[in-house]
């Protein structure tokens, strides 16, 4: 598996160097063509006329003795300078025209797409018939035709492109960088737009190459006696039964050229993520990671049956009492550099009936992933292993490993999940009410259409939006963040959940309406007696609503306890830092915040020992050797931490040297 | 240093909307001035017009004695480019993806012609200094950069012209509460050094409240409260300062519930 998973990225090239072969090999052929022919592609030889391939003339002579080598050699050098006259017309009136609109905007802008869009839509072909019909055959008229409405989708591409990067605040800053329109355009947007045209001209060549061949077979294009592919063709078809060579040869080029040019720029287009035509012929090189998912997670009956037979953990103060949601040595992983690197390492933690967990840590520690993994909202290429028993009645449901179908039994309708971003979870083009309305259905609470919306408009009533008649009938787009971040609420609470996953649920929000949610959630966990389990990287907000605090780091849960505990006598260095980056109001104008040096985001499998260690002002030898397991601290058994060290003195330096983040 | 007298601005179109009503207010040399309140509450519009991105209807802003939006000629523009410098909510925005960070921070020194390769390229490594990112640096792309870094490295492009002046929107909104502190830290310590003026806006009252000798609470285009950062932070006396200050998630927890759970 090792050598076969080393090399994807160079396979991945190697295969579209493969697929660029024949464009190369067209374009050397035809610069070449002169020197490569071993004759004059148009010097009839009457005497050896329909000669089979021999060594004299490797594909044959054709019915006035010419040698059929040098006419498909001579044929690639026509094909080759009316394509390229035709993408160098085309894309270059098309980049520009699209520049200049995207960038002006206002009238010209709509004026010019609505010249593109006719453009665009007109059948190429017939409108090179037209020309041709008018202006008469000949290389000239050709090159015109063609690039008469091939330049529209260039046009089209830098249009969007630029209107797109018009609006980003990139421009803004440059302006204010004292940049004039000039270089803004040919430094900064021509570039970007340039990019995407040139990787549907590859696709373009064999449109052209066609429509040459097409042309030229109707007698339309290039006129005999000149070598031409679509010309040779027509010559050969008349002796498809006595010599093959004639027309098998052309065919063969004009096929090569026209595959190679759609699945190179489909490869182009697609870069590796994206469906494309290639997958289906060649299967996804990620296929051999499944076996290994299969073989890791047991089956969920036998998961079952495992941890409820093992004695549940006594937890102070409620003995017995199942979790609703306990995780065990879960542990994520993805593929990275032909590799399977871990996101998150063997990560434990549990959620209580009615109590809400906080799961904080900075971008990349992987505190959303384990939060996520146990539902299957992952990434299809990740791979989860370890158990999360999801209690079921008197028993467990184990989570991981389970099909899709069994999965869709339990995510919403007895667990619901709000996002960070409500402008991505929604569409744009559905109504509120239509949101939510699906959810209720999905939950098996609708009925007829006004009964399902009465749940629906209790359930808005409920996460707090004042009308709910009227925002049932409104778009996303016209509700606030805090209200859309309301309504995806509304939708996780349709299935009355037990537990509601909440992912950096007020992190794009303004610190008022921010508040406003976490009162919100508050409340929604006290009179529905939901539990709850919250993502965020910021101390300060969890502290508003959460039991329980997990710090994550480096894909390990690294201090975990108490609310209060935790936030009172906080243990591991890490936590200190986090409680130390808080902002606290009434502290002296000036004063520099504490910071911890280095920066985060490394996965478990990038240190040995203690993620934090590399940043840590504690860190002795020893604390790289083996990551420390989390150990109840001396008089509090809730309250863990995952340190050798177990600092009491308040430790992270002032952090007015350190520079790095 | 920086002088904003009753002004007024609208958003464009025919149904045009006043989002910033009749602003007064003032940032001097060296001094951080934080402006707070909800989105679209106008601040970012008000930001706009200081830097000349956006017109008026009414008032004046200057800068250092010269009426922003009264500056004709290329010269005169290019001049005051160099006293007024812009740092973005997100910087992944704002920097080019095609550009290194070393690019990116030449480029104000290309557009305004400033030295000669040598000179621009010992500029540049000044600049990524000051900014404590280290030289290798230099050669990545944005996208191979943190958060954080790509924020340092839009303000040491800001930095390049060595203005005099530097907004902030929503700088560190973007970023984690750890990688924040940082930024922050960092704009402290350029004040001192540089003697930078710097109009800090920020929805995050809890973040100027550190930060800033001065704030001013905008509400639907409005300076409903400014004042010194001690005194506005523990005298308030608008209603809606005090709603914001509520608002700040705190790390305290309230004694009683603290003796429930335990």
């Amino acid at each position: 598996m090792t050598v076969e998973a080393r090399s994807p990225g160079r396979r991945a090239w190697i295969g579209t160097v493969l697929l660029a072969l024949p464009l190369i090999l067209f374009a050397v052929v035809g610069v070449l063509a002169p020197v490569l022919s071993p004759a004059d592609p148009t010097a009839n030889d009457l005497t050896a006329g329909l000669l089979p391939p021999s060594s004299e003339h490797p594909l044959g002579t054709d019915q006035l003795g010419r040698d059929q080598l040098s006419r498909i050699l001579h044929g690639a050098r026509i094909s080759l300078s009316v394509t390229a006259a035709v993408l160098a017309v085309a894309l270059t009136a098309g980049a520009v025209i699209g520049a200049a609109a995207g960038y002006l905007g206002g009238r010209v802008d709509r004026a010019v797409s609505r010249v593109i869009d006719v453009v665009v839509s007109l059948p190429g072909m017939l409108v090179t018939l037209a020309v041709i019909g008018v202006q008469g055959p000949g290389v000239e008229n050709l090159i015109l035709a063609l690039s008469l409405w091939s330049w529209a989708p260039y046009a089209r591409i830098a249009r969007a492109r630029v209107a797109d990067l018009r609006k980003s605040p990139h421009l803004d800053a440059l302006r204010l960088l004292g940049a004039g329109r000039a270089r803004i355009l040919g430094r900064h947007l021509l570039p970007p737009a340039l990019a995407p045209c040139l990787v549907y001209a590859s696709t373009d060549v064999g449109t052209i190459v066609l429509g040459v061949a097409t042309l030229s077979f109707l007698g339309l294009g290039v006129a005999p006696p000149n070598a031409e592919w679509g010309q040779m063709l027509v010559e050969g078809r008349a002796f498809m039964d006595s010599a093959w060579w004639l027309a098998y040869p052309p065919g063969v080029a004009i096929t090569a050229v026209v595959f190679a040019s759609n699945l190179l720029g489909e490869r182009l287009a697609a870069g590796e993520e994206r469906p494309s035509v290639l997958r289906l012929v060649r299967p996804t090189r990620t296929g051999s990671a499944w076996p290994v998912r299969r073989k890791a997670a047991p089956s969920a009956p036998r998961a079952a049956e495992r941890t409820t037979s093992s004695p549940p953990e006594t937890v102070p103060g409620c003995p017995g009492e199942t979790p609703v949601l306990r995780v065990r040595d879960l542990t994520v992983t993805y593929p990275r550099d032909g590799e399977r690197r871990r996101v998150v390492a063997e990560m434990s933690y549990e959620v209580r009936r009615g109590e809400v967990l906080a799961l904080v840590g900075e971008t990349g520690s992987g505190k959303t992933t384990a939060a996520l993994a146990p539902f299957g909202l992952l990434d299809p290429y990740a791979v989860v292993t370890g158990s999360a028993a999801l209690a079921n009645g008197a028993g467990t449901c184990e989570m991981v490993g389970l099909t899709p179908a069994e999965r869709r039994r339990i995510n919403g309708h007895r667990v619901g999940v709000v996002f960070q971003d409500s402008g991505a979870v929604l569409n744009p083009l559905r109504t509120i009410g239509a949101h939510v309305d699906e959810a209720v259905r999905n939950a098996g609470r609708g009925g007829r259409r006004p009964a399902t919306r009465r749940v629906t408009e209790e359930l808005l009533r409920l996460a707090g939006l004042p009308d709910p008649t009227t925002v049932a009938r409104e778009f996303p787009h016209q509700l606030s963040g805090g209200m859309r971040q309301r309504a995806q609420i509304a939708m996780a609470l349709a299935c009355e959940p037990e537990l509601l996953i909440a992912d950096e649920p007020t992190s794009a929000l303004d610190v008022t309406v921010q508040a406003q949610l976490l009162d919100l959630l508050a409340r929604l966990r006290e009179e529905l007696a939901m539990s709850m389990v919250v993502v965020s990287h910021d101390l300060g907000v969890v502290t508003r609503l959460a039991d329980s605090v997990a710090v994550v780091y480096s894909g390990r849960i690294v201090e975990s306890g108490p609310l209060a505990a935790v936030l009172t006598r906080p243990d591991h260095p890490y936590t200190r830092g986090l409680l130390d980056a808080v902002p606290r109001p009434g502290t002296p104008p000036g004063t520099r915040f504490r910071t911890m040096p280095g920066q985060g985001g490394a996965g478990p499998d990038d240190t040995t020992g203690c993620g934090f260690a590399p940043r840590c002002p504690l860190a002795v030898a020893s604390c790289v050797d083996a990551a420390p397991p989390l150990e109840a601290l001396a008089g509090a058994a809730a309250h863990r931490s995952a340190c050798l060290r177990h600092p009491g003195e308040p430790t992270v330096a002032v952090g007015k040297g350190d520079t790095s983040c | 240093m920086l002088e904003i007298v009753e002004v007024s601005a609208c958003h464009g179109g025919p149904d045009a909307v006043t989002v910033v009503k009749d602003v007064t207010m003032s940032v001097a040399a060296g001094e951080i001035v934080g402006l707070v309140g909800e989105s679209g509450c106008g601040k970012t519009t008000l930001a706009r017009v200081v830097t000349g991105l956006h017109r008026p209807d009414a008032g004046v802003v200057r800068v250092g004695e010269v009426d922003v939006h009264a500056i004709r000629g290329r010269r005169a523009l290019r001049a005051h480019r160099r006293q007024v410098q812009m740092v973005f909510q997100d910087p992944s925005l704002t920097l080019s993806a095609r550009q290194t960070v070393r690019q990116a921070i030449e480029e104000p020194l290309r557009i305004h012609r400033l030295g000669d390769a040598r000179v621009r390229s010992a500029r540049v490594g000044e600049l990524l200094d000051l900014v404590g990112l280290k030289p290798e640096v230099g050669d990545r792309r944005p996208r191979q950069l943190s958060g954080g870094q790509q924020q340092r490295v839009a303000i040491a492009r800001a930095l390049a012209l060595e203005p005099q002046l530097l907004i902030c929107d929503e700088p560190v909104t973007a970023l984690d509460v750890s990688v924040q502190a940082k930024v922050l830290n960092l704009l402290c310590d350029l004040r001192e050094r540089l003697d930078l003026g710097c109009l800090f806006i920020t929805h995050d009252l809890a973040v100027v409240s550190q930060l800033a000798d001065r704030i001013a609470v905008m509400q639907d285009g409005r300076i409903v409260e400014q004042g010194r950062t001690e005194d506005l932070t523990t005298r308030p006396r608008h209603a809606y300062t005090r709603s914001l200050l509520a608002a700040i998630p705190t790390l305290e927890i309230p004694a009683v519930e603290d003796a429930v759970r335990s």
